[in-house]
């Protein structure tokens, strides 16, 4: 097929040649181009995303994205842990997030949206890669809800105040830390399980 | 669960790959941006800090908000570039799906609905999990799997409260998607 054939030559070089490019300006940024081509290729090709895994769960007792949701999440604890242990023994940047209003009310507003806009941002990226073009609405949101809540950010910091950030390992130890995250894993993985079971459909 | 339902999202053609594969790649590639870039895949900072750009280029001043001036986030608006690494992840990410579905040819331009309800369900949707995710300092992807993954309390208070929106969102949506 001349078309395959086409792809199978240009893609790769186009890919490539960007790749060249960047790392020309910044070797960080070629590498991140790559390893987000592989992320992309590999989600796009198996229809990855993060709110259909609550949606399908909850509207349709269809559990097949959230059980591989929690295949992700137990995966990249063990390498997350280990890569944390060596290298910031301390705590890990991102774990550095004051908890907030916004810490508990951010999540539920995102959860609202992720419903009418039929995916999460990831699946927004991909759904644009697929030549999906209602999803530049979706982007042109995201971008526009980002800023606002970035404008309205210190209001919900005063509201209730903040807590310091809670880095597992550091407040329970590394065998504590290690107890709680494969309890709060299996017991998300259980409740899963039974739901499905019950053949449980809400609304 | 009716295969046929209306709402039910399309899975796609039969070719495409088991979920889990999606999760063990995610996972991996995940461990590879930490190793690479010293944090975890995260989306919509991009998208903040490109809108913050287009606000200073008419004149006003987001770099005055509270949001750029506390928790190390002092330097990131000024030192946002062609250089910013999530950036170009993110643009891997769009050129990833892109391949993807034009290897197996599925890529198609599906133009935008014309109903303007429709139009403002992805609108508002993508403004309320923008608005969402700066709040809580990252989106399903930062907080939820980065946040967990790291062994960090909010990743969890992310996922609990993420299914209490979902809930919430199917209650309020469900008529009228």
């Amino acid at each position: 097929m001349p078309g395959k054939a086409l792809f199978a030559l240009t893609a790769p070089s186009v890919v490539l040649l960007v790749a060249w490019r960047l790392w020309e300006q910044n070797p960080d940024t070629a590498v991140m181009w790559l390893l987000g081509i592989a992320m992309g290729a590999m989600l796009q090709r198996s229809r990855y995303c993060v709110a259909a895994a609550y949606r399908d769960t909850v509207m349709f007792g269809d559990t097949g994205l959230a059980r591989s949701l929690l295949l992700a999440l137990a995966i990249s604890s063990v390498t997350f842990g280990v890569i944390q242990a060596m290298r910031w023994p301390d705590g890990f940047p991102i774990a550095a997030q004051r908890i907030s209003a916004g810490t508990l009310a951010g999540p539920v507003l995102f959860g609202i949206g992720m419903i009418p806009a039929g995916g999460c941002a990831a699946s927004t990226l991909l759904r644009l890669g697929e030549g999906n073009l209602r999803f530049l609405w979706t982007l042109a949101g995201l971008v526009l809800g980002s800023l606002l809540g970035a404008y309205h950010f210190g209001w919900w910091e005063k509201l209730l105040g903040t807590a310091q950030p809670v880095y597992l390992p550091a407040a329970l130890g590394w065998p504590g830390a290690i107890l709680v995250q494969s309890s709060l894993l299996l017991a998300a993985f259980l409740v899963i399980k039974w739901w499905e079971r019950r053949g449980s459909v809400l609304l | 669960m009716p295969e046929n339902d209306p709402r039910r999202v399309p899975v796609g053609p039969p070719g495409a790959w088991p979920y889990w594969v999606g999760g063990v790649a995610l996972a991996l590639i995940n461990t590879l941006i930490l190793l690479a870039d010293d944090r975890p895949w995260g989306i919509t900072l991009v998208f903040t800090l490109l809108g913050s750009r287009a606000l200073q280029s008419v004149g006003l001043h987001p770099e005055n908000w509270t949001y750029f001036n506390q928790g190390g986030r002092d330097t990131l608006l000024s030192q946002f570039g062609w250089a910013d690494t999530y950036l170009w992840l993110n643009l891997g990410v769009v050129a990833g799906a892109l391949l993807g579905s034009l290897a197996v040819g599925e890529f198609a331009i599906r133009p935008w609905p014309k109903k303007w309800r429709k139009l403002l369900l992805s609108l508002g949707g993508g403004v309320l999990m923008g608005y969402g995710a700066r709040l809580a300092l990252g989106c399903s992807v930062g907080a939820h799997i980065g946040g967990i993954s790291s062994f960090s309390l909010h990743g969890w208070i992310f996922a609990v409260m993420l299914l209490v929106g979902a809930l919430a969102g199917i209650r309020l949506f469900r008529r009228i998607l």
